[in-house]
């Protein structure tokens, strides 16, 4: 069991999220930086979508009422366990009574603190994830609160971790090559043309050029733009339809909404693109205030960045039980 | 007979020699002012690396750390940007990379570290003497 | 020079495919919408409603997500090859025969008017009716439920008389209720959440619409057909 000594309001519990229900009105919800989920409970041997608790307001603290082993994984946050430092996105045992303590982000906005056996709240309709919007899933259908207890589960085979914890390379650096780093400290976000593209005319070559700015109205709903307003050069009435987080839709002031991890399941506003599935967590580790440019991809580009992704996950998954096994074997 | 000094080049020298020609792969020699590690890779021009330590004074011994797997030795995260000093554990001594995975290496209780034996970026095997801490002032 | 690389050199096309009364277009590297460009009407629906049903057998589809007159296929994972995908939906819409989703039948009691209907007022000044002609004119129609989106087991109902169209508003009332009887457009429904919302309020109903805890979270299926109830009218 943990609890939760200090927390700032919108931290919840989040896993993978809750596909297949859009079709009657579910968002997914789930970790805004997923690839740092999957990391942290690769750490911990845990499924790698255990359900985890997602910090995006500090400071926060945990206490732990029994031995287990934790990770925190995604933004740097200068984490420290009974008073002492940790490194960045590293797993470490714990002894029962230790609190663990997150500050404000140096690197990134969004830390996940997994635990092995992952956070045991109920599963609602398939999924561990907190939505808030529908007050279902996660801890009651809210966000945490000081004095919460949660308990945690069991895992067949945890990772026997080594007494100075177990890291992860960062992946932007280890990814380097399938993620171009920010220009002039502007994320660079891949996107692909959607149905409205063209509706545009030559707002739509302003929309890829100029730098956005994510304004203070965003959040795991979605991420409102700020910048020059780009307007189709006729007005359109559309038909709801289904859309996924990443979709850039363009509202009629001109400014677009990038749909986040609690997208809207439908939407009718006309959409100018949709970010390739890869590079949503580094969106979901963006702060607010800063800039972003989005660069025009194809399919085949986006199934290349993905196949990277998913090879570093599998590589940390593998290496970590191989290296604990292998520090076991020869203590 | 007047004990050898081991931190002279000649001896180590020919100790490697004697233990190529042996086909031992390492000696560790402890005795209480001072201790020698020689460690020999497969390689036919044998690179040696030796390690000496000496009793400082009356209390404060030399301890070495040894890589407790095989990777490559980075003495800070490197892959990140955020200042890692400050964000590192007081007593880390640096990691060992092995693929993805980064295997902090710490000095231990009541320990700091005196200096690296072995450059940034080096692939050490398990046993590899990476450092010297000393107890902490 | 590997494909990949050669790929990535050539010029990008916007891939959006527009033939035989539907159009393909991608959400992103995992999702694809068809929107039927032809009528908004049954007969579409019927359509987009036998397309989901196989488009759903398909081993790459994660969910399927039927809109009005449209359907958002999402993928398990980055399409290979976007263009035959596409070209498979098209085909497939184009051999998907009507079906008639034989729903059930739900009967929704509304408050009409009162503090509830925001909107009302403005309704009755674009359509030029009374507000005891709006509000008869709605109770009077029956719906079909095309859909369900935007919020947890919200319908979006078809069938609303052209009289009392009102389009969605350009800035959204920030906090409306659940349970307020709204116009998007030509379409009606009843708000599922307390939130902001972009549809006209013109009353206000009880039903709870959605529960997570249950087996089957929402009230209404696509095929269903709704009748409103009027159980006071507050003019």
């Amino acid at each position: 069991m943990i609890e939760i000594i200090q927390t700032g309001p919108f931290n919840t519990v989040q896993d993978l999220g809750r596909p297949g229900f859009r079709n009657i009105g579910v968002t997914t919800s789930g970790a805004m930086d997923p690839l740092a989920l999957k990391i942290g409970n690769s750490l911990l041997g845990n499924e790698s979508g255990a359900a985890a608790l997602e910090i995006q307001t500090y400071p926060f603290k945990l206490r732990f009422s029994k031995a287990t082993a934790f990770a925190v994984t995604g933004a740097d946050c200068g984490a420290s366990i009974g008073g002492r430092t940790i490194q960045p996105c590293c797993a470490l045992s714990v002894e029962a009574g230790q609190v663990l303590e997150l500050g404000q982000p140096r690197v990134g906005t969004r830390a996940y603190i997994c635990i092995t056996g992952g956070i045991d709240v109920a599963p609602v309709m398939g999924s561990r994830s907190t939505s808030l919007r529908g007050a279902f899933g996660g801890r009651e259908g809210r966000h945490l609160m000081t004095g919460d207890t949660l308990q945690l589960g069991e895992v067949s085979n945890p990772l026997n971790l080594p007494a100075a914890g177990l890291s992860v390379v960062d992946p932007t650096y280890a990814l380097a090559e399938v993620y171009p780093a920010p220009q002039d400290g502007v994320l660079l976000v891949r996107a692909i043309p959607a149905g409205e593209h063209a509706l545009f005319g030559a707002d739509a070559e302003r929309f890829w050029s100029q730098t956005w700015k994510i304004s203070t109205q965003s959040d795991r709903t979605g991420y409102r733009l700020m910048g020059d307003p780009i307007k189709p050069t006729t007005p359109v009435e559309m038909r709801s339809h289904g859309v996924v987080s990443g979709v850039v839709q363009v509202p009629p002031s001109g400014e677009p909404i990038i749909q986040m991890a609690d997208a809207n399941t439908a939407g009718g506003y006309p959409k100018i693109a949709g970010v390739i599935e890869a590079d949503l967590w580094r969106l979901g580790q963006a702060r607010i205030g800063s800039r972003l440019r989005f660069v025009r991809v194809t399919h085949a580009q986006a199934a290349e960045v993905e196949k990277a992704v998913t090879g570093f996950v599998e590589d940390v998954r593998l290496t970590s039980r191989m290296v604990c096994g292998a520090l076991q074997a020869m203590s | 007979m007047s004990k050898p000094d081991f931190s002279d080049p000649a001896i180590v020298e020919r100790l490697t020699a004697a233990l190529e020609a042996a086909g031992v792969d390492g000696i560790e020699i402890t005795r209480p002012d001072q201790s020698l590690l020689i460690r020999l890779s497969g390689s036919a021009n044998a690179a040696v690396r030796q390690l000496l330590a000496r009793r400082t004074d009356a209390e404060g011994v030399l301890v070495v750390v040894k890589a407790p797997m095989a990777g490559v030795f980075w003495p800070t995260d490197l892959s990140r940007t955020s200042g890692p000093a400050t964000s590192a554990a007081s007593d880390m001594i640096g990691l060992l990379q092995v693929g993805p995975i980064l295997l902090p290496v710490a000095a231990g209780p009541s320990q700091r570290l005196r200096r690296h034996l072995v450059e940034t970026g080096t692939v050490v095997g398990f046993g590899d003497p990476i450092a010297e801490v000393e107890p902490e002032a | 020079m590997s494909a990949s690389a050669a790929k990535i050199a050539a010029p990008v096309e916007s891939l959006v495919l527009d033939r035989n009364g539907a159009r393909v277009s991608p959400i992103g590297s995992r999702a694809f919408l068809l929107e039927a460009t032809g009528a908004f009407d049954l007969a579409s629906q019927r359509r987009i409603w036998a397309l989901s049903r196989a488009v759903e057998l398909w081993s790459e589809t994660l969910e399927i997500v039927p809109g009005m007159t449209n359907l958002l296929i999402v993928l398990k994972q980055t399409a290979e090859d976007p263009e035959a995908l596409a070209s498979r939906l098209l085909e497939a819409w184009e051999q998907a025969e009507s079906i008639d989703l034989t729903g059930r039948r739900i009967e929704i009691a509304v408050t009409y008017g009162g503090d509830h209907a925001t909107d009302l007022a403005a309704l009755c000044d674009r359509s030029g009716l009374s507000d005891r002609e709006v509000v008869r004119i709605h109770y009077e129609g029956t719906y079909r439920v095309f859909a369900l989106g935007s919020a947890p087991g919200f319908g979006y109902l078809h069938g609303l008389d052209p009289r009392i169209y009102m389009p969605r508003k350009t800035v959204p009332s920030l906090n409306m209720a659940r349970g307020c009887v709204t116009i998007g457009g030509m379409q009606t429904g009843v708000a599922v959440l307390t939130g902001p919302n972009g549809w006209n309020s013109i009353g206000f109903a009880e039903l709870q619409m959605f529960d997570p805890m249950s087996s089957m979270p929402a009230v209404m299926a696509p095929g269903d057909t709704v009748r409103f109830v009027p159980a006071s009218i507050e003019l």
